[in-house]
């Protein structure tokens, strides 16, 4: 045993691997952008996407001032939705503020309401509603409609609870945190840019100051050189990738449900798809700057139709097909139904196996232009 | 006034001399238009649900029909034999409808029928509208169930949606991206510009030189700032063709508001590409410190009021989430100046700080030498 480590220490490869992680720590900036950006994108991303409407501005005219009309605005804040709603004295000064974005949503209560309601049993209400965050617009909107729908005056709703009951049970999420959702998917938007960039820049950085030519000299084979590129960058981006599930665990309360052995195998290998992404940038690019640059047009779409940060199934359905080949989305597919669903290769070995594959593809042809470049 | 001129004119020349950089101002906000514009979407209209009819009967087929009738779902086959949770676990399906053995007879009995629904919660976007129409679709059910019970109309609703009456997204969307795509490819030229000076050390040239700071940062700015212009008929030309966006109001705040902004965008990239030191830090600067709080932060996808209380204070110091109120009051509001006459205020005084910022920063530059 001992003389297979000793044996495996004094390799090239090895010795190569040290001079690379030498490099790494000493460039100071890489050593930040390997490890601060992607914690800190992953906690302020965590925090602030949230698609849900959680909090809603609504102005309240009640023009009646009765027993059922004061019944009803509560009714309507009892939703939870309108933690603090203004209340105006007509309709116009309303509808000026829903003019002016103050408010999102009016309920405008008619004079006599409380009387119809006892008289008749019905009686009509205004609900106004700023549709231009259309989305947004269609969630307010059925909570007000929903529940003023529902109203029935305080001794009606007496009566034995309604026949049906769903009993809806949220999965996996239960407490709706939106962060629980994003973050195992934002983990490989951020991983996807980390490490294309730095392995662009560690390869260029050599041909750029021209010690890449010293390294050809020397006896080692072209597969020993890249692969003492890869490996050290391979392990600090698993520790990256490690301390952000960590962060995220003591920030948001994330949990593990699923076995960390796969996640870290499904890692390991987006890993490789980002570090033989940025090889591939950097063989094609000439210059750090033209690398950085392009790779606003790699990462772009790669994180925007992997459904990692704007939903997937809303979009059209040429994206969807086009995603087919983006490795993102099969890595944030592995990812949320290990972290999040606690499910096993049983169902998800199709994405694993897209992912493999890609693991092997993309490197490859990576180091071939890279090989190509170097004849 | 002539030494700005003479500065532009160089500092077009260069721009114009980089292929790649006249690719890159031109195609990638065309691009990052379309790719957002058609993309991003929230309203899902077909929810793959899956229903297990313990019941079977006519009463809980016409009850399933209510549900689909919400216009929400869409059906998915499913095997009888496994539990509809593993139709969710492999996100097969992202609703689950158990309709229980005893259903009709307990609702024909009078008592409460429990109906369990399960819905995948990290479908962060759907679950609370599958909620919603769960429920919803209920209570209409039970109205139409039982006529005689509940005769009584109650209180009827009157729905009026404003601005936006038929709920179209891409209105939103759109007005939304024309703010990030005019923020981030100005400050990124820009940024890279500055930046490349100083890391060919050319900046020593000009320190040398009888331009003083003010007019060396004007010079650059006038050349992205015309730039940024250009980017702005470009992309607000596309979104009317491509995306049907039509002006509804006062467009004065808009036309007054693209200008200070797009000056603002330059100058914040100026103002990051003379701290750094490489071509590659600015970049890397720029992308970290303006394109992602403009993407998250500015109220573009998902709502300002969501983001919690210390990250919310952040936002308040984001341009873009003023230029995108300025747009949205254009394309969709149509309310003019009465409702955004802060909002070129607030951006002027941004240009204005950034101003100061970065002529001090290269003041400072030019005292050590």
């Amino acid at each position: 045993m001992n003389r297979v480590a000793e044996y495996l220490l004094s390799t090239r490869l090895w010795a190569l691997i040290v001079k690379e992680s030498r490099e790494i720590l000493r460039n100071k900036y890489l050593v930040f952008l390997l490890l601060v950006p992607p914690t800190i994108q992953l906690l302020i991303l965590g925090a602030a996407l949230d698609p849900q409407v959680r909090r809603a501005s609504l102005g309240i005219v009640d023009g009646d001032q009765g027993r059922l009309s004061r019944q009803l605005s509560e009714a309507v804040v009892a939703t939870g939705l309108f933690p603090q709603p203004t209340y105006f004295s007509d309709s116009e000064s309303l509808t000026r503020y829903l003019e002016r974005g103050k408010i999102k949503a009016g309920l405008v209560i008619p004079p006599g309401f409380t009387r119809d309601l006892d008289a008749s049993g019905s009686a009509p209400v205004q609900v106004l509603i700023d549709g231009a965050d259309a989305y947004s617009a269609g969630i307010v909107s059925g909570y007000i409609v929903r529940t003023v729908r529902h109203f029935r005056p305080s001794a009606a709703s007496m009566q034995s609870a309604s026949p049906i009951e769903p009993r809806i049970v949220m999965l996996y999420d239960p407490g709706q945190v939106s962060s629980w959702t994003f973050v195992p998917g934002v983990l490989g938007a951020t991983l996807t840019l980390t490490a294309t960039l730095v392995a662009s820049a560690t390869l260029l950085r050599e041909r750029e100051s021209g010690t890449m030519d010293q390294l050809l000299m020397t006896p080692c084979e072209p597969w020993e050189i890249v692969s003492a590129k890869v490996i050290p960058l391979v392990a600090f981006l698993i520790a990256d990738i490690s301390i952000a599930v960590v962060a995220a665990h003591v920030a948001f309360g994330l949990p593990f449900r699923g076995n960390v052995v796969i996640f870290l195998l499904a890692s390991l290998l987006y890993v490789l798809v980002g570090i033989g992404l940025g090889m591939l940038l950097g063989t094609v690019c000439q210059r750090q700057r033209q690398a950085q640059l392009s790779s606003f047009f790699m990462n772009i779409p790669l994180i925007m139709l992997s459904g990692t940060v704007v939903p997937f199934d809303t979009m059209p359905q040429a994206m969807q097909l086009l995603s087919a080949v983006d490795p993102l989305r099969y890595y944030a597919t592995i990812s949320r139904s290990v972290i999040l669903k606690g499910t096993g290769l049983p169902e998800l070995w199709p994405q694993m196996l897209v992912l493999a594959l890609f693991a092997v593809l993309v490197p490859a042809i990576g180091v071939r232009q890279f090989r190509r470049t170097l004849a | 006034m002539n030494r700005v001129l003479v500065q532009a004119k160089k500092e077009w020349s260069e721009f114009k001399r980089d292929r790649l950089s006249l690719a890159l101002a031109f195609l990638l906000p065309v691009f990052s238009l379309l790719l957002f514009g058609y993309g991003i979407r929230l309203e899902c209209k077909n929810i793959p649900l899956v229903v297990r009819d313990f019941d079977s009967t006519s009463v809980s087929r016409e009850y399933i029909e209510r549900l689909y009738a919400a216009n929400l779902f869409e059906p998915v086959r499913w095997s009888g034999a496994d539990s509809p949770i593993d139709a969710i676990d492999s996100g097969l399906a992202k609703v689950a409808v158990i309709v229980p053995p005893e259903f009709t007879r307990r609702l024909l009995r009078g008592e409460t029928a429990t109906l369990p629904v399960l819905i995948d919660g990290t479908d962060i976007n759907n679950a609370q509208v599958v909620y919603n129409t769960i429920k919803a679709a209920t209570a209409r059910y039970l109205e139409t169930l039982d006529p005689f019970k509940r005769a009584i109309k109650g209180v009827v609703p009157e729905l009026r949606v404003w601005f936006n009456p038929g709920r179209k997204e891409s209105l939103f969307i759109v007005t939304g991206v024309i703010g990030v795509v005019l923020w981030m490819y100005p400050c990124l030229l820009a940024a890279v510009a500055a930046s490349r000076e100083k890391e060919q050390e050319t900046i020593i040239r000009v320190f040398s030189s009888r331009l003083s700071a003010l007019q060396f940062l004007a010079g650059k700015a006038l050349v992205y700032f015309v730039v940024g212009m250009v980017l702005a008929v470009l992309v607000g030309g596309l979104s009317i063709l491509l995306f049907g966006l039509s002006p509804v109001g006062d467009l004065t705040p808009l036309l007054l508001g693209t200008p200070i902004y797009l000056l603002v965008s330059v100058l914040f990239g100026l103002f990051v590409g003379t701290y750094s030191n490489s071509q590659t830090t600015a970049v890397q600067a720029t992308s970290t410190a303006g394109f992602f709080p403009c993407l998250l932060l500015s109220g573009f996808v998902y709502p300002i009021s969501n983001i919690p209380f210390p990250l919310s204070l952040f936002s308040l110091f984001v341009p873009a989430r003023y230029y995108i109120e300025l747009s949205r009051d254009a394309f969709v509001r149509g309310a003019g100046w009465v409702a955004v006459w802060q909002d070129p205020l607030v951006l002027m005084i941004f240009a204005a700080l950034l101003v100061a910022v970065s002529w001090y920063g290269l003041r400072n530059m030019q005292l050590k030498d």
